[in-house]
């Protein structure tokens, strides 16, 4: 099947067209503050380019950083009601408790405890309480908020006191926004309610967006099924990133881990993607970034989700290379780099410059930079080596040195040789790498359970098994279901041997 | 000199708790949230022991179960203050003051959170001065001081008296099963006499918690190295600094024990072995510090105490090891505490009686 790869990204809006995993056309246009018209452009563009070839594309999926931004610059954001299913348990700390209080004000519209949630083994704390649910309902119908979040004591462990408040929800105010903090997050009450109110808060901001995706696809004269990518290198339907936003957080360093794997055919590998002001590095595991196991602060909240564990450093094309020390950055010219950097006739000395001094590229006028000193050049060299080195040592999961896939614009300043590194890759396209890791993004499903009194053999399976019948159910070709990711922790304190188990599968769309 | 527990010391004691846990725990970021906004304006005084009289009446508090279990169902002031009422009214007695039962991690924090509660002052000291993963650790254990009677509640309206229990095996083993019904969290606490605090507490254990957190904030804000702050602060000798190289974990009897490798800068292996707590560091093959030392492994880029659940490959460690509580290295103490009693066949070994220096 061909598809079409869009990165909606903060300065360009790269789209590719691949046949399986061929690239046939790439373009680069300008980000439109608003999202759809970029879009339309990208698609009109690509299609100016690629002609007919792009009316069998059956799928355009895109890669978007509107949500995330949406929290970051508290715009665009919908009023939550929270609920929660705890009671008499977890009430001192209520929800929003820890939220950043601009963006609480911006968001919080009430916030309400009832009966219910389970124990670690699965008992009821307190019995679901239909009245009381029933009466928080109507208070919500009455007034007027969009969207709700609802999160349960343990409910990663069970979730149907979740399920039964949304039945009530859907009966007295059906016309508002559901999301359920069972479905996104994992263990962490705290953590995973936040992530179910930035999901709720999304709720307005989603629909007109995704709306805006399907008209610019239709516009372009496609008849082609819209998926949105997510943080861990899958993709979901138009529908469900609907449903669930906050999944598309991180789709950026995302995307362009897997474009990578897929550009070099690498799976295991180190990635470095050099942009104009940092470089992300990250671990690629079966094809995959590596997920973090901690908190992730999103504009001030804590979450705990599905995001990639992905290392930031000052490095980037547009980094200001200072004289009298010598100090490179952490400052950058960012985008100005094509108006400031010296080769490019400006007059501030950036690591482009030094990468051209070195011979790394050839990228404007090189007598530019004649003049620069060569021990400047050697100490930059070494600078560079030196940092990407200790970035390397601290993202590798295991010992022995691992190849390197370099991709980004500033990807020349990666040197072709690097401790703990057993070949750079500079892989083709790897300008357009994001867009080529959206274009080829599988589908996923998640399980992460705590298992008691079972070995950890048949813990695995059977949360296989679950993860599998998850991919299928969100639209993935059941014979091409693989295993990305199993982890297995044993857990201290508690009863029956239990341990803690989270498997991920992910398989190809399947075609409709 | 009187200390007073305001939100600045609480942020510190909570640091210094999860330092003095040895791994088992890091900072205990939900229990300081409920404690501090339960607080707010209000401060709590820090008595020390040896100013009590032998007849005032202590409440010894703590949270009984699964740390885990606490993300879910977080600290809850009227749940933890509960058992404090319910033995006073048992023993037709009010309290005089608050003590903690063990400082490591959360249960450093609680005993505020229930002192703040009941207005009653909260004592500088503990029974166990760090974590120990056994109710038969503790130092009034040690001195067979008996732990009853003891009421444990739980979030609804279940409360359980241990009027009378054998000895702190049998205390153990009842905990686990009330504690494992009530949904592996129950409030707890004990009554004490001044006498029993001041003749068997470990002293000064929330001061140096305090101390240990404000060296800790203050190298954090200074940008200064956290870990010579520490050393500085509190006698404390490293034992080794480089990356995680391998990280093997298994659990046997509801403990996980393990051994975390660490590629010291100078070339040398470093292993850390741990049951819940870290236990024995090793530089090659020679033992450099045991149990009962304060073995912490800190994360070098963050500047904080690392848990042994959190314990990650490539992870950039110090191991420092911080000199024991006194009470901890008599003959009597060390045969419980020591590496013998977690099962190694080796003796107590410290580089603050060696003199040891990288």
């Amino acid at each position: 099947m061909k598809r079409i790869g869009i990165d909606v990204g903060g300065t360009n809006t790269d789209a590719v067209l691949l046949d399986g995993l061929r690239v046939l056309t790439t373009i680069k246009s300008p980000t439109t503050p608003d999202v759809t018209t970029g879009i339309k452009t990208a698609l009109a563009a690509l299609i100016a380019r690629a002609g007919p070839e792009m009316r069998e594309a059956g799928a355009v999926i895109i890669g978007t950083t509107h949500f995330v931004n949406a929290v970051v610059e508290r715009q665009r954001l919908n009023r939550v009601t929270a609920v929660r299913l705890c009671l008499p348990a977890s009430s001192s700390l209520p929800p929003f408790v820890d939220w950043p209080s601009d963006l609480r004000e911006l968001v919080q519209q009430d916030t309400i405890l009832l009966p219910g949630g389970f124990e670690v083994d699965g008992r009821e704390i307190a019995a679901f309480d239909d009245r009381l649910m029933e009466d928080a309902a109507r208070r919500i119908a009455d007034s007027g908020v969009e969207a709700v979040a609802v999160s349960g004591v343990f409910s990663p462990l069970r979730g149907d006191h979740e399920l039964r408040a949304a039945e009530a929800l859907e009966k007295f105010c059906p016309n508002v926004s559901v999301t359920l903090s069972r479905d996104l997050g994992r263990m962490g009450l705290m953590e995973r309610e936040n992530v179910a109110i930035l999901n709720a808060a999304l709720a307005r901001l989603a629909r007109v967006t995704t709306k805006g995706f399907r008209e610019a696809i239709a516009a372009s004269g496609l008849d082609a099924r819209l998926y949105l990518t997510q943080n861990d290198g899958t993709v979901m339907s138009a529908e469900a990133a609907e449903r669930a936003p906050v999944l598309c957080f991180s789709s950026g360093p995302t995307n362009s881990m897997r474009g990578a794997a897929s550009l070099s055919g690498v799976s295991d590998a180190i990635v470095i993607d050099v942009g104009g002001t940092t470089s992300d590095i990250g671990m690629l595991v079966n094809g995959f970034p590596r997920q973090a196991n901690g908190v992730v602060e999103v504009g001030g909240v804590r979450t705990l989700f599905r995001m990639p564990d992905v290392l930031c450093l000052p490095l980037g094309g547009g980094t200001r290379v200072h004289a009298d020390p010598l100090r490179l950055g952490p400052d950058s010219v960012g985008y100005r780099l094509t108006e400031l950097g010296r080769v490019f006739g400006g007059d501030v000395l950036t690591a482009t410059d030094l990468g051209v001094a070195a011979g790394r590229a050839a990228i404007g006028a090189r007598e530019r930079v004649a003049d620069v000193p060569s021990a400047t050049v050697r100490w930059f060299e070494a600078a560079v080596a030196s940092m990407l080195e200790n970035g390397i040592e601290s993202s590798k999961t295991r010992a022995g040195d691992i190849p390197l896939l370099a991709v980004g614009g500033g990807s020349f300043l990666i040197p072709p040789e690097l401790k703990g590194v057993s070949e750079v890759l500079f892989v083709e396209h790897h300008d357009v790498a994001n867009a080529v890791g959206a274009a080829m993004a599988k589908i996923s499903g998640e399980v992460d359970q705590i298992f008691s009194d079972v070995g950890r053999e048949d813990a695995i399976r059977t949360a296989t098994a679950l993860a599998q019948e998850r991919a299928r159910d969100a639209g993935a070709d059941p014979g091409s279901i693989e295993t990305i990711e199993i982890e297995d922790l044993p857990m201290a304190y508690m009863p029956g041997n239990s341990r803690r188990v989270r498997v991920r599968v992910a398989g190809e769309l399947a075609d409709v | 000199m009187t200390i007073t527990i305001d939100l600045d010391t609480l942020r510190a004691l909570g640091m210094g708790a999860a330092v003095l846990s040895a791994g088992g725990g890091s900072f205990p970021y939900l229990e300081h949230l409920c404690t501090a906004n339960f607080m707010g304006d209000r401060t709590v005084e820090l008595c020390s022991a040896d100013s009590l009289t032998r007849d005032v009446r202590v409440a010894l508090v703590a949270m009984v179960g699964a740390p885990l279990v606490m993300t879910e169902r977080f600290l809850d002031a009227d749940h933890f203050v509960k058992p404090v009422h319910e033995l006073e009214a048992i023993e037709g007695q009010p309290f005089d003051a608050i003590m903690g039962y063990e400082i490591g991690s959360m249960n450093g924090v609680i005993p505020v959170l229930i002192a703040a509660h009941t207005g009653l002052p909260l004592i500088d000291a503990d029974t166990v001065g760090r974590s120990f993963p056994q109710v038969h650790m503790s130092s009034f254990a040690l001195a067979g001081v008996p732990m009853t009677p003891m009421v444990l509640c739980d979030v609804r309206n279940n409360s359980v008296l241990l009027r009378e229990t054998v000895d702190g095996r049998w205390t153990e083993d009842l905990l686990r099963v009330i504690t494992t019904a009530f949904g592996s969290v129950a409030a707890c606490a004990t009554s004490a006499s001044g006498a029993t605090v001041i003749d068997h507490a470990i002293p000064g254990t929330y001061s140096r918690a305090i101390r240990i957190g404000e060296a800790i904030f203050g190298a954090q804000k200074q940008r200064a190295d956290v870990i010579a702050a520490l050393l500085d602060a509190e006698g404390g000798i490293e034992l080794g600094r480089g990356r995680i190289v391998d990280i093997v974990r298994e659990t046997t009897d509801g403990f996980v024990r393990g051994t975390a490798t660490i590629n010291d800068a100078s070339g040398e292996t470093v292993r850390v072995h741990f049951q819940n707590e870290y236990s024995v560091v090793m530089r090659g093959e020679e033992i450099i510090s045991t149990v009962p030392d304060l073995l912490c492994l800190f994360d070098t880029q963050r500047g904080e105490p690392i848990g042994t659940e959190s314990l990650r490959y490539a992870q950039q460690v110090a191991v420092v090891s911080l000199p024991p509580a006194a009470a901890h290295i008599t003959p009597r103490a060390l045969a419980v505490l020591g590496p013998r009693g977690f099962g190694y066949d080796f003796d107590y070994t410290s580089p603050h009686q060696t003199g040891y220096s990288l």
